[in-house]
């Protein structure tokens, strides 16, 4: 038994913090349980393989100890972003946001409604206490004011912003042409296009609401905290937009 | 050939399967201190050598 001295319950406090945030991490999800119990038992046979001392395998286990934890980062990397961006969600909260009006509501209903009767597809994201700035930063920032005509007239085909995602803060376009990292969410049909999986994936890291309007059926979806619902009636949306704007 | 290849690969395929790591998942959602006593220990071990 060592003598307890300063060093070693600050060494003892440092190990324990960082193996709980390491603990809390890997047990965040079931795919880095499953991906670490593996990498463990490749560990545990390793010990079995030096205890015996096989002669033609440590060596190899000798190579294979000093590459695994680099191919461990490798296969968590997506994990790590997404733990990221969730801490930052939540330390990203702004205690004063604004919320559109009702005349903003109303242009952001029509202009849905008419993009979805033409099939044009839209990702229209409305912000809330998550900043999107660091989405806007890297698209075409407009600092508008919301009309239907702008909006109709940024998803229309073939037109450079036409691809990308509309931020909305309070009554303003931010920008358009954003891109989102799109959503891992293995429960999604693998039949949903990239645009709902963006759609769903800004969702997933920040608190804002998300309008998609499908390019093939013009079905209107909302992504809100991780979950995409499928408008049936295509009215639900004000409701929608009523709810989240207050 | 598949069920060779299935009995060689059986010890990662049960770890990584379903049962394994969803129960080591639920264990760990459901009981929320295992991890402050899994750091403690693992802090106690590496302290101790």
């Amino acid at each position: 038994m060592p003598n307890i001295t300063l060093n070693l319950v600050i060494e003892f406090y440092l190990i324990f913090i960082f193996s709980l945030f390491i603990l809390r991490f890997i047990t965040s999800s079931k795919r880095l349980v499953a991906i670490s119990t593996v990498f463990a038992f490749i560990y545990a046979l390793s010990a079995l393989v030096y205890w015996l001392q096989l002669p033609i395998l440590v060596p190899l286990f000798d190579y294979l100890i000093y590459w695994l934890p680099l191919v461990y980062i490798i296969v968590i990397v997506p994990d790590m972003r997404l733990a990221i961006d969730l801490a930052w969600k939540k330390q990203s909260k702004k205690d004063d946001f604004e919320m559109g009006s009702d005349i903003t509501k109303l242009e952001i209903y029509d202009a849905v409604q008419h993009l979805s009767a033409q099939k044009t597809g839209a990702l229209i994201t409305i912000e809330k206490h998550n900043t999107l700035d660091q989405y806007s930063e890297r698209a075409v920032l407009l600092h508008s004011k919301v009309s239907k005509e702008l909006l109709v007239n940024i998803f229309t085909p073939l037109t450079p912003l036409h691809d990308g995602a509309v931020i909305i803060r309070g009554d303003e376009i931010v920008c358009a042409g954003a891109y989102y990292v799109l959503s891992e969410n293995e429960k999604v049909e693998s039949t949903m296009g990239s645009r709902h999986r963006a759609g769903l994936g800004i969702s997933e890291v920040t608190d804002s609401l998300t309008v998609v309007v499908s390019e093939e059926t013009g079905n209107i979806s909302i992504a809100i905290e991780g979950i995409l619902v499928r408008l049936n009636e295509k009215e639900k949306l004000m409701e929608y937009l009523n709810t989240f704007m207050k | 050939m598949k069920s060779i290849l299935l009995i060689v690969f059986l010890p990662f395929r049960v770890l990584a399967g379903n049962r394994v790591s969803g129960f080591l998942f639920n264990t760990f959602k459901r009981f929320n201190w295992l991890t402050i006593v899994l750091a403690l220990i693992i802090a106690f071990v590496v302290v101790l050598l």
